[in-house]
């Protein structure tokens, strides 16, 4: 029977454990005195690894700014990547806005404050946002959209 | 260690872990540094089983022969199939290296046959017939003989 192959990996892990552990039970005098003899400053050794906890830590601390940061950028990538095309001209966009806010009464009322009740006051802007955010949310999914002769 | 990863990165990644409850979780029974250990061991594992030993590599980056040995290239080793071949080049490499670190210290060499077979220090002493302090100075000698190489090394 052919003898089985060293198997490396596990010798050198097996040998960092044992080393390590033989550090985790040794002294600090101990740990001191060795990291002396081998040319370390343990001021500098201490310095560098309480720079890397420090890191550590704020890192972990501004993880939620981050994952805040990466789904506002989700979000708008998801609405500037809806298929659903608005019509080209103001007043065919103004005229999708109106149906959306008669058949949607409740999505109109939270679209319209008391001032712009009206549309008057809407800029187009306004409207356009509106329509981009109410097709991100796949409201306009069930309002036919504008073909070549435009509303 | 995995590739563009080191000892910094290890310990980066276990504090950060130990700062999310949903990780890890420090068990007060046991040290900080055990806890420490335990997870830098736990992710360096992880980090084995994502590595992908498909990703380039300069053949220069990976072969060094040991002294009197054939040139060993992972190259060679990648036609049978060995996943992680590269690995195992650096893995034999650094072992060769604590093996001279050590050849001319008998008790040490003996100590580290026993470590190789995965034995407790508790075994190995009893293996060897060392009291508790003849095998704590004989590990403080292997950690000076290993110190220089490891620090030339990959750890």
């Amino acid at each position: 029977m052919p003898e089985k192959p060293r198997d490396y990996e596990a010798e050198l892990r097996a040998i960092m454990d044992a080393l390590a552990d033989s550090v985790a039970e040794a002294s600090d005098e101990t740990i001191l005195a060795e990291a002396r003899e081998a040319g370390e400053d343990p001021g500098t050794v201490a310095a560098r690894v309480r720079s890397l906890l420090t890191r550590a830590v704020t890192d972990h601390e501004q993880r939620p700014l981050r994952d805040a940061q990466k789904t506002y950028e989700e979000r708008v990538e998801a609405i500037r990547s809806r298929p659903y095309v608005l019509p080209k001209t103001a007043e065919g966009r103004r005229e999708l806005f109106r149906l959306v806010v008669q058949r949607k009464p409740k999505i109109g009322s939270a679209l319209l404050t008391a001032q712009n009740r009206e549309f008057r006051e809407l800029t187009d802007e306004d409207i356009t946002t509106s329509l981009e955010q109410l097709g991100a949310l796949g409201v306009l999914d069930e309002f036919p959209e504008p073909s070549g002769n435009e509303p | 260690m995995a590739l563009g990863r080191d000892h910094n990165d290890l310990l980066g990644d276990a504090i950060a872990d130990t700062l999310d409850p949903t990780k890890r979780r420090w068990n007060k029974v046991v040290t900080f540094i055990r806890h420490l250990l335990g997870a830098m061991r736990s992710i360096s594992s992880h980090w084995r089983e994502q590595f992908d030993p498909d990703e380039a590599r300069l053949e220069s980056e990976l072969a060094r022969p040991a002294e009197g040995m054939a040139p060993l290239s992972p190259l060679d080793l990648a036609s049978s199939d060995e996943p992680g071949a590269d690995r195992i080049v650096g893995a034999r490499r650094q072992i060769e290296d604590i093996e001279k670190a050590v050849a001319d210290d008998k008790v040490v060499h003996d100590i580290l046959g026993g470590m190789r077979a995965e034995m407790s220090p508790e075994d190995i002493r009893e293996a060897l017939g060392l009291s508790t302090v003849e095998y704590e100075t004989a590990m403080k000698r292997f950690r000076r003989h290993v110190r220089p190489s490891a620090d030339r090394g990959e750890k």
